[in-house]
Formats: structure tokens, C-alpha cells, sequence
């Protein structure tokens, strides 16, 4: 019995040491992690949960074991116990797991810019658009922030041009982005395929500086990096006959989709004719190859090509003289992007030609033009942390124009048998420009961007500097408030009425506001933009500066699953200075109104109305003709007041009716499209005799009616 | 109409689980088990436990309180803390929340309350695989109320289930997740030829590396589930019945695999 007493009182010193060890685990923004494992590596059922101040506890028998904590998202920690001081508590930091090749690809989808834009895009957005027809450039028609007035697919974003705007195919420039565009204001449509489209963020002012030779807005627009299915379609319509193939190919994620399209206009003008008089006839051929392919594990590659073959024959009159006019183009192009992708950075190169022949003869005006367009950008993104990503880049971007035109010997000279000059011109522009942007998450409420862009001149090129900067700033779940400023640079593309690349420059700042939820999505914006340079509007005027104000708002509102009910509202005003005077501007809207409300249900029908009206342009009138003796035609004499006149209010409503069918794995779209369904006389320009003694108007499109369908074969 | 097939796959996935409410002890396929401090938060120990009861006492009583009440307590339990483990378990209880009033009949609500745990998700900075996994899954439960706006969400959906995955291979929730979005595309839009691949690693994981109370330990059971449906679907009754097995034994008492005996019965 003394000895089971004696060994009693002796176990306690052949018992292992009990001592607790006290800890707390914090992540790297140092706040206290909850729910961490703690434990040891060999006596693994000995273990912690840290709390809601992420403590912990625990007893340790044996200090040669390791501590481990662990949680997801962060790298496991692993401590030697040996090596810890059991009288302190123990501070330990976890640190974010990095991120691995397929994160950092599906993170690099996105543009380091994506925050900034004001609205992003997808392929199906541009199918339920009532206003878009189909077409992606035209679905930014339908947003307050555009001011295209001349129904072209061409976007003018907020009040300024759109030859001062860029439309960026998968990192590439692609100028006059429309078909059929020449004097007449064609260019209905765009020439982009809605198929081949992944994503479009459209950036309306302040445009991002990872892209250049742009002081307006920007579209982005990506193409599709995985194909959902393989699909056969043929469309045809009034006008058009179009086949397109979309097919996986053997390799991991590569696929091509061929497509091509021939209009013809027979039997839209013969349904038509009442109503586009002017329009005699048009044909147009396309073509498009899109092909992706993953070339290993870290790298892909996307090729976009293009062609287009297009003529077309209208009555046109300009300035005193009204008679036919031809005019045909052959363009393609072709934009191929390399992506690396890397642990934590993706690298990009994107190359893109593009050359065009034109040809264009009305009254004594014969034009003959070549162009042709080298693109070439390299960008580097680093993902430094998901709060804070930068990019970097340089690009290189040649124009060369070839003109052979002869012209009018007297401007306001145009007539067959006028006399005319003959005049051939090679102008040429090349912009190197090199980039920084860094775009920094501050907390859960606010992020900024910096974004630097500068240009290395060659020979008597001048030397500028555009900067911005942006905060984005989440006030409320769903509410968002974006403040934009910077200046901006461009060169603008030689015309009829401008004969040189001139830098156009801009000062601008923008303040948006969006609220979106589930069924809503309000907006709002105002904006201020001090444009600057040779500013050439058409024939007759030129001026130094633009001055834009505006605001917008928008409100859309779904109404259960199938109802949507949209409207808009801009108020612009411009002013412009002409050798420091100051006139009132071509784009003076107390309001621009768009509505829209469209019924979507699968399998019933689908039904759109969309209206749009503004107040009619302004236009400076011409008082009276003088002749002139030496070539017999009359001069122009305008009024003293610049854009005194207006022309009549513009009012327009389009119907959109379409119906889908499935038939297992086949289906059919027929859609029937009514423009300006109430048939209004919306003027465009006056259109004057020979003397200017009498003018009528020219009309935008009146009421025309297109039907179609396409059968969708997948496999 | 390839999204209306989603919406309706997506509202059979409704896990009526049993394992869901099983305490971690009976789980065989957890990693090891260790001690668990006794000062950590009560009312999030086994809180995933504490939905699913939530949830069918209201199934059973036909009201919501407990659910309610359960959210407040872990709201104020988040304006205090702060932690955003929080929030995940509250998105968690709406996605139970809006299964309850979805039985209800009160689809308008039942809406309203997926859409908050979508949101709450949606808005989580520094989402990690658990988080990603759970955005997804509500996401691809909220189809069903989406009408055409349904185009717009499924390819979102794909994006965060693939980024559960690869921020964390091994997380069964992140592959059954995953899988599940596969499961429900039909074969014309690409869907169904990973499912399998998914599912079956689902299975192989442990619901959990190590046992924490605190911490998602779902995702096995469905996974279970789906893998029979899929092989009953594509006429594999060997398979079907080999994962029913085994299905069985892990969880006897799931009703939604014990559901899926008539069909496999004389194949």
C-alpha cells in the first residue's frame, strides 16, 4: 500500500507536461479568421476550432509536434512547436491561397477595365433588344448615352462624332465598323455577326486608356472563347440568304464558325418601293471565318476574318443637284489575338489588317479610294492581388489612304456635265503609343483606376499625353456611383470634306449613377466635354472646339417573367467655337426619348414596340442662290445664323414580332419587322433647287416592312 | 428552351437530404475528427444542422418562424462579428427558406428569398471554393423564376461553379455543384458529358478534410443522388445500382436515394 502511495505522488512527474498554448489567427487583411482548424500533425485528434475573434486553445503534451492551421481559401501554415514561446500568445497570419492557371483565366476574361464600362452586353441581350435588329452596334442605339440621330448602326456616344468614337474588335481597331457607309448616310447596319460575340462593354465617355486613338466613347467587343453546341443555320428574308456553320473541332476548346450572307434587293424594294424612293437598288456579299483553339495549356489563340463585297444605287442630292449615285466596296479583314496565360499574368498580343477598295461617282464626283490598316498590340496584366491589378501595353496602328477622286471644281458645282478636278492623294498616319492602367479595389465600396497613355511622335507628329482617372463608389447593395474624368487623344480619318489624320483631342467628365436589381435598372448620368481640334462637320463648316453638356436617365422595369418595360431620356446641349466665337452647336436636345416594351415568352411569342423622339436637328439655312457666271451655277449664300434652323420634330416606332419552334433538335425563328410603323415624314435635310429659290425635304426611312426566318439545326 | 430544361432540372435538385441534418459523427467519410473547443460559438456549432431542422419544422408546422428566427439570431451574430462565414450560412438558410415557401405555394416569396442569398453571395468579397460553390448552386435554384432572364444567368453560373472547382479540387460541394450545371445542359447546348466525371469525384472526397461543425459539410448525398439519376437515365443499371449500394449504406436514411429503389427494381 506505501508503495502504490509512493507511486501516486511520483505519476504526476512520469506524465507527459500538459501546456496550453493560446493563439489567435488573422488573414491578410487582419481581421480574425473564424472557423480555422487548429491541430497537431501527429496527435491529429487533438485539435482547435478558432472563435468569432479567430482565438484558439489547446493543450500540447508534446512539443516536438508541428502545429498546423488551416481554412479554406488559405494556405495551410505549418509550426514547429519547438519554436514557440507558450508564455505569449501566438499571432499567426494566414495567407490567400494564389491563384491558379484556370482562376487567373477566368479573372483575365474580363478587361481590367470591365468596372468602368457603363454597360456590358451579351450576345443575348442583343436578340431581345427591340431596338438592335440583330446587330450589336445597333443595340447601343437603344441607350440613352447614344446620340446617333441619322439611323445609322455607326455609334455616336454622348453628342460627339463617331469617327471620334473606337469600336475595338478582341483588342483591335476596327475603323468605319458599318456597311454601305458613304455620303448618303447609309450604313444601316454593322458588320458584325451577333454569333461570333461573347461580350460587349461599351464605355460611352471617358473612354480606357489600355486602348488609343479614341477622345470619345468605346465598344469592346470580344468574341465567343467556347461554343456551346455545333450548329447549322440558314436564314432568309426579303433581302438576304445566309448560311452559318458553328463546329467543335477534335482538339480541346477549338472550334471555327464559317458564315457568309448574300443580299439582294428585289423584292424588299418591290414591297417597299412607296416608301424608299430613293433607294434603287443594293447587293452585298460577306463572309466570315471565326476560329479558337487552346495551344496547350497556357496559351490560345482566336482568329477573325472577314470579307465584304457591297454595291448599292440611290438617288442623291447634294448640294442643288439631284441624280444617282453608285457606290461599291471590297473590304476585309483580319484580327488574330495570341493569349499567354500565367501563374499570375496574361499576355496579349493582338494583330489586325484591314484593307478596303471604294468606289463612289454622283454628278461630277468620281472617288476612288484605298485603304489600308495595320494594327499590332502587346499587353501584359498582372493579377497582383484581387484587389490590385495592372496592365501595361504598347501598339502600333498604321493608316494609309489612297485617294484618286475627281472633284468638283467649285464646291457648289455638281452636276454631270460640271467641271471637275482631278486629284490623287497618299496620306498616311502611324500612332506607337505605350500605356499603363492600375486598377485598385480600396475596399468592399470603392474602387479607383489610374490610366496613363502616351504617344512616341514620329517626324512632325506632336507630342501629347492623355491621362484619366476613375473611382467607382457602391454606396448601397446595387448602387453605384462612377466619377470619370481625363484627356483624351485621336487622330480623325481623312473624308471628302477632310484631307489629313488630324489629332482631335478632349477634356472630359462624367459622373454615372446605376441602380441594378433583379427587374430594375435605373440609371442616370451627366456629363461635360470640351472637344478640341479641326473639327470638319461636312462641306461647308468647320470649327475649333465643341462644348457638350448632358444627362441622362434611363428606367427599365420587368414586369413579371415576360414583360419588359424600358425608357430613356438625354438632355444635350452643344455650343461651338469657331475662331473664338461662339454658335450654338448641331446637337441641341432638350430631350431625346427612347421607349421600348416587349413581351418574351418561349414558345408563344415575341413582341416589341419601340419609340423614339427627339426634336429635329438644326441646320444652317441658305438664303439664296448667286450665280455665277463663270460655270454657270449657283452659289450658296447661308444665313448669318449658324444652325438657325430646325427641321421637324423626329418620331419613330418600330415593331418586332418573332415566333421560335423547336422540333427536337431543329428550330425555327420567323420574325416580322415593321420601321416607323406610323409611316412619319421625319425630315432629314432640305433639299434645294437648282437656284436655291425653293427647297422640299429628304425623308429618313419611312414606314418599311421586312419578314424572315431561320431554321437552327444543332447537333 | 435550353434554359427552361435548366430551371426544371435545377427544381428537381431540391435536396430534401436526410444527411443534411445527420450530425457529423455519423458521417463516415469525413476527414479526421479532433477536439473542439468549448468556448467557440454555440449557435454556429453545427449550424448547418440547425437550417435543416429550421427547415422542416416549418415543413412540419407550416410556418416560417424558426427559419426566421434562426436568421436574426445570425444576423446579429454578423453586425457583431463581422465574419462572413456568417453570411454564407444565412444565404445557406435562404436557399431552405425559399425551398419552404416554393412547397408553400408562395413562389413570389420563395423568389424574394433565393434572390437575397444570391445577392448576399454575389456581394461577398474574397469568395473562396465553399463560397463559389454555394453562389452557384442558389444561382442555379433561382433559374426556375427568371422567365428570359434565365439566358442571361446560366452562363454565369457555369463561371462560378468552374471557379469552385478550381480554387479547390478536392471540395465535394465545388464538384457536385459543378457536375450538377453539366447534369442539367442539355446534350445540344454541350451539357451532360461531365457530369459523370464530376459526380463520381464528388463521391470520392470526404465531405470534409477535417471535422468542423462550423464549415459545409453537403454535397455527398446530392452527389450520390444525381449519379444514380444519371446512370438510370442513361440505362447503366449496373452502375446505378453498384452507386445506389453504396449510396445506401452511407446515408440510409436519404430519402431522395432511397426514393430512386422502384426504379432500378428488376433492371
Amino acid at each position: 500500500m506505501r508503495y502504490l502511495l509512493f507511486l501516486f505522488i511520483l505519476m504526476p512527474q512520469f506524465l507527459p507536461a500538459q501546456t496550453i498554448l493560446n493563439g489567435r489567427i488573422w488573414d491578410d487583411d487582419k481581421k480574425p479568421v473564424f472557423g480555422a482548424n487548429v491541430y497537431l500533425l501527429q496527435d491529429s485528434e487533438k485539435g482547435a476550432i478558432t472563435d468569432l475573434e479567430g482565438k484558439f486553445s489547446l493543450e500540447i503534451e508534446d512539443k516536438d509536434d508541428s502545429l498546423i492551421v488551416s481554412y479554406i481559401g488559405f494556405a495551410e501554415q505549418r509550426i514547429s512547436l519547438s519554436t514557440l514561446d507558450f508564455g505569449e500568445i501566438l499571432e499567426l497570419r494566414l495567407k490567400k491561397n494564389s491563384y491558379s492557371l484556370e482562376t487567373v483565366q477566368i479573372m483575365a476574361r474580363d478587361p481590367i477595365t470591365d468596372q468602368f464600362s457603363t454597360v456590358m452586353i451579351k450576345k443575348m441581350d442583343i436578340y431581345l433588344n427591340p431596338v438592335a435588329q440583330g446587330d450589336p452596334l445597333k443595340a447601343i442605339t437603344a441607350l440613352p448615352a447614344s446620340t446617333t440621330i441619322d439611323e445609322t448602326a455607326n455609334p455616336s456616344l454622348r453628342g460627339s462624332s463617331a469617327d471620334r468614337s473606337r469600336v475595338v474588335l478582341n483588342g483591335v481597331p476596327i475603323y468605319n465598323p458599318v456597311r454601305s457607309s458613304q455620303l448618303n448616310n447609309q450604313g444601316f447596319f454593322s458588320i458584325f455577326n451577333p454569333e461570333i460575340m461573347d461580350r460587349q462593354y461599351i464605355y460611352a465617355s471617358n473612354p480606357p486608356l489600355t486602348y488609343g486613338n479614341t477622345s470619345a466613347g468605346l465598344v469592346e467587343i470580344q468574341t465567343l472563347k467556347e461554343l456551346p453546341n455545333n450548329q447549322i443555320q440558314l436564314s432568309t428574308g426579303l433581302s438576304n440568304l445566309g448560311l452559318m456553320l458553328s463546329q467543335k473541332l477534335k482538339a480541346e476548346d477549338s472550334f471555327f464558325q464559317l458564315y457568309g450572307n448574300y443580299q439582294f434587293s428585289e423584292a424588299y424594294i418591290g414591297l417597299n418601293r412607296a416608301n424608299i424612293p430613293r433607294l434603287q437598288s443594293f447587293e452585298t456579299r460577306d463572309a466570315g471565318l471565326h476560329f479558337s483553339t487552346k495551344l496547350g495549356e497556357k496559351m490560345s489563340f482566336s482568329s477573325m476574318n472577314y470579307f465584304i463585297d457591297e454595291g448599292a444605287a440611290y438617288l442623291t442630292h447634294m448640294p442643288s443637284y439631284e441624280g444617282s449615285s453608285v457606290s461599291g466596296q471590297k473590304r476585309g479583314f483580319s484580327v488574330n489575338s495570341l493569349s499567354y496565360m500565367g501563374r499570375k499574368t496574361v499576355l496579349s498580343l493582338n494583330q489586325g489588317i484591314d484593307a478596303a477598295s471604294s468606289q463612289f461617282s454622283f454628278a461630277n464626283l468620281r472617288s476612288n479610294r484605298d485603304i489600308r490598316r495595320f494594327f499590332l498590340g502587346l499587353n501584359q496584366k498582372w493579377i497582383l492581388s484581387e484587389d490590385l491589378n495592372i496592365q501595361y501595353g504598347a501598339s502600333f496602328d498604321r493608316q494609309g489612304v489612297e485617294s484618286r477622286d475627281s472633284i468638283p471644281e467649285f464646291y457648289y458645282a455638281s452636276a454631270p456635265d460640271a467641271p471637275s478636278i482631278f486629284s490623287a492623294e497618299n496620306l498616311d498616319n502611324s500612332n506607337l503609343e505605350a500605356y499603363a492602367f492600375a486598377k485598385w479595389e480600396i475596399n468592399d465600396q470603392l474602387n479607383g483606376s489610374l490610366g496613363l497613355r502616351k504617344n512616341v511622335p514620329f517626324e512632325d507628329q506632336p507630342d501629347y499625353l492623355s491621362y484619366q482617372m476613375s473611382v467607382k463608389y457602391q454606396f448601397k447593395p446595387a448602387h453605384h456611383l462612377l466619377l470619370s474624368g481625363g484627356k483624351y487623344h485621336n487622330y480623325a480619318s481623312p473624308s471628302f470634306f477632310r484631307r489629313n489624320f488630324d489629332l482631335q483631342s478632349s477634356y472630359q467628365l462624367a459622373l454615372d449613377y446605376q441602380w441594378i436589381t433583379e427587374n430594375t435598372q435605373l440609371s442616370a448620368a451627366v456629363y461635360y466635354k470640351d472637344e478640341r481640334g479641326n473639327l470638319a462637320q461636312d462641306f461647308f463648316f468647320s470649327w475649333d472646339k465643341t462644348l457638350s453638356t448632358g444627362v441622362e436617365f434611363s428606367l427599365t422595369q420587368n414586369i413579371g417573367d415576360y414583360l419588359s418595360i424600358n425608357f430613356s431620356n438625354t438632355y444635350l446641349q452643344q455650343r461651338v467655337i469657331w475662331q473664338e466665337d461662339e454658335y450654338e452647336g448641331p446637337l441641341n436636345f432638350p430631350f431625346i426619348f427612347k421607349s421600348s416594351i416587349s413581351y418574351n415568352q418561349p414558345g408563344l411569342v415575341s413582341i416589341a414596340l419601340s419609340g423614339f423622339f427627339r426634336p429635329g436637328t438644326t441646320y444652317t439655312g441658305i438664303l439664296e442662290g448667286r450665280f455665277e457666271p463663270s460655270n454657270g451655277f449657283y452659289e450658296p449664300i447661308f444665313e448669318e445664323s449658324l444652325y438657325g434652323r430646325s427641321l421637324n420634330n423626329y418620331s419613330r416606332l418600330d415593331l418586332n414580332i418573332s415566333r421560335y419552334f423547336r422540333f427536337g433538335n431543329k428550330a425555327l425563328i420567323v420574325f416580322l419587322n415593321v420601321g416607323n410603323l406610323l409611316n412619319q415624314q421625319n425630315q432629314r435635310s432640305p433639299l434645294y433647287n437648282f437656284d436655291y429659290s425653293s427647297f422640299s425635304y429628304e425623308y429618313f426611312q419611312l414606314r418599311s416592312i421586312y419578314a424572315g426566318l431561320v431554321w437552327q439545326l444543332n447537333s | 428552351m435550353r434554359h427552361l430544361l435548366i430551371i426544371f432540372c435545377f427544381l428537381l435538385t431540391v435536396p430534401t437530404s436526410s444527411c443534411i441534418g445527420e450530425n457529423f459523427a455519423a458521417q463516415s467519410t469525413n476527414g479526421p475528427a479532433y477536439q473542439v473547443a468549448d468556448y467557440s460559438e454555440p449557435l454556429l456549432k453545427g449550424v448547418q444542422q440547425k437550417v435543416f431542422q429550421a427547415f422542416v419544422a416549418g415543413s412540419i408546422s407550416g410556418d416560417a418562424d424558426e427559419m426566421k428566427s434562426l436568421d436574426t439570431e445570425l444576423e446579429k451574430l454578423y453586425e457583431e462579428s463581422g465574419q462572413k462565414l456568417i453570411t454564407y450560412w444565412r444565404a445557406y438558410l435562404k436557399f431552405y427558406s425559399s425551398i419552404y415557401y416554393l412547397k408553400m405555394g408562395d413562389e413570389k416569396q420563395s423568389e424574394k428569398e433565393i434572390d437575397m442569398g444570391v445577392k448576399w453571395m454575389k456581394n461577398m468579397k474574397d469568395k473562396n471554393s465553399e463560397d463559389y460553390a454555394l453562389l452557384a448552386m442558389l444561382q442555379g435554384f433561382s433559374l426556375q423564376f427568371k422567365g428570359m432572364k434565365v439566358m442571361f444567368m446560366s452562363s454565369n453560373i457555369k463561371d462560378n461553379a468552374k471557379m469552385a472547382v478550381e480554387l479547390d479540387p478536392s471540395n465535394p460541394r465545388a464538384n457536385y455543384v459543378y457536375a450538377s450545371n453539366d447534369f442539367h445542359t442539355p446534350a445540344m447546348y454541350g451539357g451532360g458529358k461531365q457530369a459523370e466525371e464530376y459526380l463520381l469525384k464528388a463521391i470520392s472526397l470526404p465531405a470534409q478534410k477535417i471535422e468542423n461543425e462550423y464549415l459545409p459539410s453537403w454535397g455527398r448525398e446530392e452527389a450520390y443522388e444525381m449519379l444514380i439519376k444519371l446512370y438510370i437515365k442513361e440505362e447503366k443499371w449496373e452502375k446505378a445500382k453498384e452507386h445506389f449500394s453504396a449510396g445506401t449504406e452511407e446515408f440510409p436514411e436519404s430519402y431522395t436515394i432511397n426514393q430512386l429503389a422502384s426504379k432500378l427494381i428488376g433492371k
